[in-house]
């Protein structure tokens, strides 16, 4: 049974599926898209369980012929890090969906269709093993998200889903010359071929520019992170989720996959000006969340600052000593799945409270504990694990960089570590605004505090939240092999060896 | 001679002559043109599917599979937009005349598609365009008709007399016509020797000059594309439909032709396309941010996709020739679906941006038909248009011309502007209830539409059946 290609284009078919019902007919248009991603989540929990974390290399490897012209494949394969992205992806879409319907007020049925899309595109990039089949995919998950923030986006939703898509387009023009030139080289786009390339010092330097720009404006690093907050703010709480989630965690992919194996003196060579941007990241786009008036620009800032951790990890392997170079990529990897708990159940949450008030201000708020308890309750676990207090998810990730660099750069480690202060500052400042003292606007009064399905959407998260933190030996173990193999394909040097 | 290498020409000149004929008989004369040139499109279609024709009709005309195919695409492309406008050839406001033109236009952009000498080129051009000056004239009450066939009779003349010194000049250095002796005579240096050797390379520099000027006028190239967006905003919606797509599909075959026979001469050609095609790419693109016209924006984002197609022929080979006709075949393609929209909305040639807004609310279908082709035209995967943009930049980086391919690729960001402009006016609007009013056409019509925009997103995602289709062996079966 082909079970990538099910992962990957099982949604898709749903998505047309939905398209052929009464879209006035909203409980059984919200069952069947439910029932999608409730597929796509069993689907993903196969491939876990059948995927052997012990075996390194691809596997579930798929091979079509797909334009035979240009040597392009339709070749899907996985690795630990992919697997635990695409479980990642499956949950969070199934999230959405079962929010949806409480959620979102007008066009339930093309919602839900844009989301199953936006899930097939996902999936693809991270399950490609053909680089111009990655493109496809990563291009493609455009359409979806630019109609999401367009259609479902609030007041300025037209500006930011511009701004969204022309930026990110913007990016990946200069990796698609890139793929072009890498794929005449090799005569084929499959990205283990591509990763064995021998390329000039310079050649390899160009390329890693052009990869950079697609990868950092999608992670996205400083300074090109300026279309994340407008996004995040304009988006639906279920774009927000979907965006911090995964659509971060493709830019990283993006590293992983090709910036580190296929140009890997060219990312030694920049390894020094990587980690300066993922530090003022980390440090100066946390002081900005800090002078945040509105809510949900503030979770998008700190969402910078957090996947700085994973580009500091990911680049960090070219400074610190081999024994080390593990925990610096697993702890960027871990980062990675963290987050998407940490941020996106941060913006799911508020999401609860927008439906309520209708107001993004901090100043809006205030004593909301006292109207919304249980709300207040779940929050405050996902700012715990939003800062990093140990047992929360957020604490892993970021423990594992800041020990990799302790040994022989102990100043990236103590800027770094400088996040906790900074985080929980924005974090509890913004917290004590929101939740605490006196009620000061008549509509926090009104509101009403979460209902049953709420509860449970928000219990996965907090349980994910705390098996992340306790025991993240499972998620490590997964990943291993994975990240073994991109470490040593990315610590090689390409200069000369015979192709 | 082997009479029936012509035969799908064959069946239009008799669509021709049975519409003369019934000249006597007006009443008859609209549906028996109409089916006659309709079972010319088929019978056209199976010759070219069905009999393997090979082989040269005098030194003229040549016909083998490539072209066959060629002429298949063609054939059906032209079925298809007869049967979506069929009721509009019926109005009265439509002359009786109308389809015989079309037909005659069709023979000689068939001319072109086979050509294999220079005055077969010229001749398949002056026939497709001299039928389509009086085409777009046809609305004689309307002063924007009028200047636009004007515009386009003044430009096509002057493009025509450049392309007519530009062959005089190859018969001067080559003395040959037929486009496989001449690119013999050019590659082995075997020159007519009426000038000396120095002159013979001066002129045939000056030629590739005229021809490019001449295709660049055809095609909407800058810097000769002035007349293109007048010519878009004026003309009857069933005459640019032809013109949008056959016409330019006719005109690329003609221009990839003459630069595989004149491809000795590669390194005239290569600054002129190169200059052309970045100027085309920027100044359509940027044209096009400012338009509010919605006829006029796709005359400029035209302006831009000839400025990409146009850098297939930049790394001449078999592979760069195929990405560029499939890049026009998808390009055609797309144009119709876009055209097609407005054919079923009222008032369609002042209709602006700014009209399209609550569109997704009040008609859906229509409303995701023009997104799917805008996002196709901005070369968003899996939409159609993304694979041929790629497979040109393909080509470039192949022949290592990897600055030019960036230079382009940057330039198409800026098309986003005002695609994204369109698709946000349809579906971002608060607006309850739309200003634009659509117009019922037949059932088929909106089906022709609808199959299009579906054929958008399989071609996008397997594209290969397509390419095998313009799948060539070597450069020359473009010609001989």
């Amino acid at each position: 049974m082909p079970l990538l290609s099910l992962i990957v284009w099982h949604s898709a078919i749903g998505a047309v599926l939905l398209m052929f019902l009464n879209p006035s007919d909203e409980k059984r248009v919200w069952k069947v898209g439910l029932g999608v991603s409730i597929i796509g989540l069993l689907l993903s929990l196969k491939l876990y369980f059948d995927f052997n974390a012990f075996e390194s290399g691809m596997q579930f490897t798929e091979k079509l012929t797909w334009i035979p012209l240009i040597g392009a494949n339709y070749q899907l394969a996985v690795d630990g890090i992919a697997v635990a992205l695409i479980v990642l992806t499956a949950l969070t879409t199934m999230i959405i969906c079962l929010m949806a319907r409480h959620l979102v007020s007008s066009n339930l049925r093309d919602y839900l269709a844009v989301f199953l899309m936006m899930q097939t595109m996902v999936m693809g990039v991270f399950c490609a093993q053909d680089a111009l089949l990655f493109y496809f995919f990563w291009e493609g998950s455009l359409i979806p998200m630019y109609l999401c923030i367009g259609i479902w986006g609030s007041k300025d939703r037209a500006f930011a889903a511009k701004k969204f898509f022309i930026y990110t387009f913007f990016g990946s023009t200069l990796l698609l010359v890139a793929i072009a030139y890498l794929g005449m080289l090799a005569g084929s786009f499959e990205m283990s071929k591509l990763a064995q390339l021998s390329l000039g010092f310079h050649e390899q330097l160009y390329l890693f520019i052009a990869f950079l720009l697609a990868f950092a404006i999608k992670v996205p690093m400083f300074p090109v992170h300026t279309w994340l907050p407008d996004a995040h703010t304009e988006a639906p709480t279920g774009g927000s989720v979907l965006l911090a989630a995964l659509l971060l965690k493709v830019g990283g992919y993006g590293f992983v996959r090709f910036s580190l194996p296929m140009t890997p003196d060219a990312a030694s060579y920049l390894a020094i000006p990587m980690i300066i941007l993922s530090l003022i990241a980390i440090v100066y786009v946390g002081l900005i969340a800090l002078a945040q008036d509105d809510m949900k620009r503030l979770i998008a800032y700190s969402s910078v600052a957090h996947m700085g951790f994973v580009t500091l990890g990911m680049f960090g392997i070219y400074l610190i000593p081999t024994d080390m170079q593990a925990l610096a990529f697993n702890g960027a990897m871990v980062q990675m799945i963290s987050h998407a708990f940490g941020s996106g159940a941060m913006f799911l949450a508020f999401g609860m409270i927008y439906q309520r008030l209708h107001t993004r201000l901090i100043d809006d708020f205030g004593g909301l504990a006292k109207h919304m308890p249980y709300l207040a309750a779940f929050f405050m676990i996902f700012s715990f694990a939003n800062i990093g207090v140990p047992g929360t998810s957020g604490f892993v990730g970021e423990l594992m960089v800041i020990i990799a660099f302790m040994k022989s750069h102990a100043w990236i480690s103590a800027l770094s570590a400088l996040t906790l202060v900074v985080a929980a500052s924005y974090t509890l400042w913004m917290y004590r605004r929101v939740f605490f003292g006196p009620v000061r606007h008549e509509r926090v009064s009104s509101a009403s505090d979460i209902i049953p399905l709420e509860h449970a959407v928000l219990w996965i998260f907090v349980i994910c939240i705390f098996a992340l933190g306790l025991y993240p030996r499972p998620l490590t173990d997964l990943m291993e092999k994975g990240s073994h193999q991109v470490i040593s394909s990315a610590t090689i040097t390409k200069i000369g060896s015979a192709s | 001679m082997n009479w029936t290498l012509i035969l799908p020409e064959g069946f239009f000149i008799a669509s021709t002559l049975i519409g003369l004929g019934c000249c006597v008989r007006p009443h008859l004369m609209r549906s028996v043109c109409w089916w006659s040139l309709v079972t010319a499109c088929v019978l056209s279609t199976f010759t070219c599917f069905g009999l393997q024709l090979n082989g040269q009709f005098t030194e003229l005309f040549v016909m083998n599979g490539l072209i066959s195919n060629y002429k298949a695409f063609f054939s059906i492309a032209l079925l298809v937009i007869l049967l979506f406008t069929k009721r509009s050839w019926f109005d009265e406001d439509v002359s009786d005349v109308a389809l015989i033109l079309v037909s005659l236009s069709a023979l000689g952009m068939l001319a072109m598609l086979s050509a294999s000498h220079l005055l077969t080129i010229y001749i398949g051009i002056e026939l497709m365009s001299l039928p389509l000056y009086a085409l777009m004239a046809m609305e004689r009450e309307d002063d924007k008709s009028l200047e636009a066939s004007l515009k386009y009779f003044v430009t096509g003349a002057i493009g025509s007399g450049f392309l007519l010194l530009g062959f005089a000049l190859i018969y001067a250095v080559t003395g040959q016509m037929a486009l496989e002796a001449i690119g013999t005579s050019l590659s082995s240096g075997t020159f007519s020797g009426l000038f000396s050797m120095d002159m013979n390379t001066l002129m045939t520099g000056l030629a590739v000059a005229f021809i490019m000027a001449a295709f660049a006028f055809k095609l909407g190239l800058f810097p000769f594309h002035s007349y293109l967006p007048d010519v878009y905003e004026g003309v009857k919606l069933e005459v640019l439909i032809l013109f949008g797509t056959i016409v330019k599909f006719a005109a690329a075959i003609a221009f990839v032709k003459v630069v595989a026979c004149l491809g000795s001469a590669l390194k005239f050609w290569q600054p002129m396309i190169l200059l052309s095609s970045l100027a085309s790419l920027a100044y359509g693109n940027l044209m096009a941010l400012r338009q509010t016209n919605l006829r006029r924006l796709l005359a400029y984002s035209s302006i831009a996709h000839m400025g990409f197609f146009v850098m297939c022929c930049y790394g001449l080979s078999t592979s760069s020739v195929e990405s560029g006709v499939f890049y026009v075949m998808i390009y055609a393609l797309m144009s119709f679906v876009a055209l097609g929209f407005l054919f079923f909305v009222q008032n369609e040639k002042n209709l602006t941006v700014s009209d399209l807004v609550g569109m997704g609310k009040t008609s859906v279908g229509l409303a995701s038909t023009l997104m799917f082709v805008m996002f196709s035209m901005a070369g968003i995967p899996p939409l159609a248009g993304f694979m041929p943009k790629f497979l040109i930049i393909k080509e470039l980086a192949t022949a290592h011309y990897v600055v030019p391919a960036v230079m382009m690729v940057l330039l198409t960001v800026i098309a986003l502007g005002y695609y994204l402009a369109i698709i946000r006016n349809l579906f971002f609007g608060d607006k309850e209830d739309a200003s634009l009013g659509t117009v019922s056409r037949s059932a088929s019509s909106l089906n022709i539409l609808y199959t299009g925009s579906a054929l958008i997103l399989l071609i996008g995602i397997y594209p290969t059946v397509l390419l095998q289709f313009v799948q060539m062996t070597r450069l020359s079966q473009l010609f001989s």
